[in-house]
């Protein structure tokens, strides 16, 4: 199936596509998380540039301006999933105002105008896996309106959870007084691993992570380590090696051309990093999923 | 000697209502019915989705019984309770979300409580 649309009662909507080719400029009609399943998709908003994988996701805030671009030999299939004012509206009362944490300007505006960090952020827990389900849903081609609505509103609670746990739990463990002060560096730390999440297969170095996101090399290491409880260093390792863990079980590139695709410099240095992490080595992990498949 | 589980044994006051509920409800059919004592009877209860473990409803009287909790896996937690919703099911929860999955629960016609479990496995490296 090439494409998939569905716009509920409520008007949250679903959209599906495969495609290698795909451009256009567009003005956002609602809060929408955009997701891809297989290949990447690329994304301009304000001049800054944001490639979604499979293992990230990206939120674009209700009129907000965008271009979208797919390229590639291999079909990209992408997910984007539309909340409508209403309906975030009605989530602000019963979600969004009981969290006593939030911090005013990360989520600012009334109503259905509240607008989210237009960030990438890792695609992982209960949205992982409530996601499976929404594509089991359209792969089979289902039609109960309850289900999919119950998906999208969990969808929701999913995104939510990411947010508070990544973003603004996240600010609450940055050592400085002034909140907005705090709520700035956030800001730039995120855009440091938006910088790490669009370019980890080049060569990057620290000053040029840090020089994207307006910071001093000094002030990211120490506020990024703060935030995150890692170093952009190990935040940009572990990002190679799942992006080489998806290659090894996704394509059929020798580990060795993966090695380069994922911006490591040296065989035996991924090998052996990829072994403390995976707890196996990369050989034997496609050996094993061959074996499976 | 073997040690599986074969049978999870569940006290019920009204059989034939929760014969009906296990079957409607959660899939199971009544393979065969026993009197073990003058007081006691059980029903053999399988699963129609090839699942090994059965049920066994214990008829007993109210004051003899001992209500339990059943935990059953689920696929998906948000499809079944779609499902339930429909139902005449009353106090069916909403899905709650905890370290080991998602969940759901309600109480069959004796006041047992069933637990619907989509167990999930949080690890990062999984993703």
């Amino acid at each position: 199936m090439e494409t998939y649309f569905k716009r509920l009662g409520n008007n949250n909507s679903l959209h599906q596509e495969n495609k290698r080719y795909a451009f256009g400029d567009h003005l956002n009609d609602d809060f929408t998380l955009k997701f891809v399943f297989s290949g990447s998709k690329l994304y301009k908003i304000n001049r800054r540039s944001l490639v979604v994988h499979p293992d990230c996701f990206l939120a674009i805030n209700k009129n907000t301006s965008f271009e979208s671009k797919v390229q590639s030999d291999q079909c990209v299939q992408s997910l984007s999933i539309s909340f409508a004012p209403d309906f975030i509206k009605d989530m602000q009362g019963t979600l969004i105002k009981s969290t006593a944490y939030l911090l005013d300007n990360l989520m600012e505006g009334d109503a259905g105008d509240l607008r989210f960090p237009e960030t990438l952020l890792p695609l992982k827990s209960n949205l992982n896996f409530n996601l499976k389900h929404i594509r089991r849903y359209v792969r089979d081609c289902l039609r109960d309106d309850s289900l999919l609505e119950e998906y999208l509103h969990h969808t929701f609670i999913n995104y939510f959870e990411i947010i508070n746990s990544d973003v603004v739990l996240a600010g609450d463990r940055l050592k400085c007084l002034k909140k907005n002060t705090k709520i700035e560096v956030i800001k730039r730390l995120n855009i440091a691993k938006d910088f790490m999440y669009c370019n980890y297969n080049q060569q990057i170095t620290l000053t040029q992570i840090a020089e994207n996101s307006c910071l001093s090399v000094n002030h990211l290491l120490r506020t990024f380590k703060q935030v995150f409880g890692e170093t952009p260093y190990q935040f940009l390792t572990k990002l190679r090696l799942r992006r080489a863990n998806y290659l090894i079980k996704n394509s059929l590139y020798p580990i060795n051309e993966i090695v380069a695709l994922v911006g490591f410099e040296c065989a035996s240095s991924f090998i052996r990093l990829y072994k403390s992490y995976f707890s196996h080595t990369p050989g034997k992990f496609r050996s094993y999923d061959y074996q499976i498949a | 000697m073997s040690k599986e589980i074969k049978y999870v044994a569940v006290d019920v006051d009204k059989k034939q209502e929760s014969i009906l509920f296990y079957r409607k409800y959660l899939n199971f059919e009544l393979h065969s019915t026993v009197q073990i004592t003058v007081n006691e009877e059980w029903s053999f209860l399988n699963n129609c989705e090839g699942v090994p473990l059965g049920l066994i409803l214990i008829k007993k009287k109210d004051g003899d019984r001992q209500p339990c909790t059943l935990i059953l896996n689920a696929q998906d937690c948000l499809f079944e309770y779609c499902k339930l919703k429909e139902t005449e099911i009353n106090d069916l929860s909403a899905p709650i979300y905890s370290a080991i999955g998602l969940t759901i629960s309600f109480s069959d016609p004796s006041g047992n409580r069933i637990i619907l479990l989509e167990e999930r496995k949080y690890n990062e490296l999984d993703n």
